[in-house]
């Protein structure tokens, strides 16, 4: 947390788009560019989203194996003799 | 000196995580969505972008959102019945859910064809405007969609009564359909309303 939040501060005074300067639409009132920039965030994230959706289910898919398989499999050998 | 070493313990092969038919299905998913992501995007943009009051473009003809909406009510039912066959039941009461699920969809695919019939007869082409563009190429690839996976679910159907479909195949078939189903309230918001 102590490290994150500098990180986080250099980044956003750094992606200011008057420091950047490398959005022409994204501090731009007028409708039509504010929809572009909706657009871009929205095609962006929805793959990361998709993929992390399918990623998260297929970790809990083997979670719920290995659980089952824990379950099912008989005692380790024991080292004792 | 040699050192007894504990023998190891077999590898436990369990089920798989995730079957091929799922995994490619949820792949090819992914992918349909992303292409009607992009054409949703288009259509917000050039939207967007057209001077006020111009959009949808004033001779364009009203889309009839009454009737399209009773439409969508035949294919989210649909949707449900497929999620009924894939419950835990009989194969003689699967069976009758996908085949109420065929039906109507049936009916869904049918409204819209004389949708379309009706649009085209009144001028409301795909070159028409962009608005008729967008509805066409939208609409029409949902549709086209929809058509595929009526077919895929009438092959399933049939081979269910024969107690020939596989679960996995089952699942993949369920996924697709509901894909053609969720995105439909999707589309119907952007475009009709």
């Amino acid at each position: 947390m102590s490290r994150a939040l500098p990180i986080a501060a250099a980044v956003a005074v750094l992606s200011h788009p008057s420091f950047a300067l490398a959005c022409s639409s994204c501090m731009d009132p007028r409708e039509g560019n504010r929809t572009l920039l909706s657009v871009t965030v929205f095609l962006s994230l929805l793959p990361l989203a998709l993929m992390g959706g399918i990623g998260g289910w297929l970790y809990r898919r083997h979670l719920a194996v290995e659980r089952a398989l824990l379950a099912a499999s008989p005692p380790a050998p024991s080292t004792e003799r | 000196m040699t050192t007894a070493a504990l023998p190891l313990p077999k590898p436990v092969k369990g089920p798989p995580l995730v079957t091929s038919e799922v995994f490619g299905m949820l792949i090819w998913v992914f992918a349909e969505v992303m292409l009607f992501a992009g054409f949703i995007s288009g259509y917000n943009l050039v939207g967007a972008r057209a001077p006020a009051g111009w959009w949808p473009p004033p001779g364009d003809p009203a889309l009839p959102v009454a009737s399209t909406a009773a439409a969508s009510l035949a294919l989210l039912a649909s949707g449900v019945a497929v999620w009924w066959a894939g419950r835990p039941a009989s194969r003689a009461a699967a069976g009758r859910a996908l085949g109420i699920a065929v039906v109507l969809a049936l009916v869904f695919v049918g409204y819209q064809v004389a949708e379309f019939a009706r649009l085209l007869a009144i001028g409301f082409t795909l070159v028409s405007s962009a608005h008729g563009g967008f509805f066409y190429t939208i609409i029409g690839a949902h549709a086209l969609h929809a058509v595929s996976a009526v077919v895929a679910l009438g092959w399933g159907w049939r081979k269910l009564s024969n107690g020939a479909l596989s679960e996995p195949l089952f699942a993949a078939l369920r996924i697709y359909w509901f894909f053609v189903v969720l995105l439909w309230p999707v589309l119907f918001t952007v475009v009709y309303l």
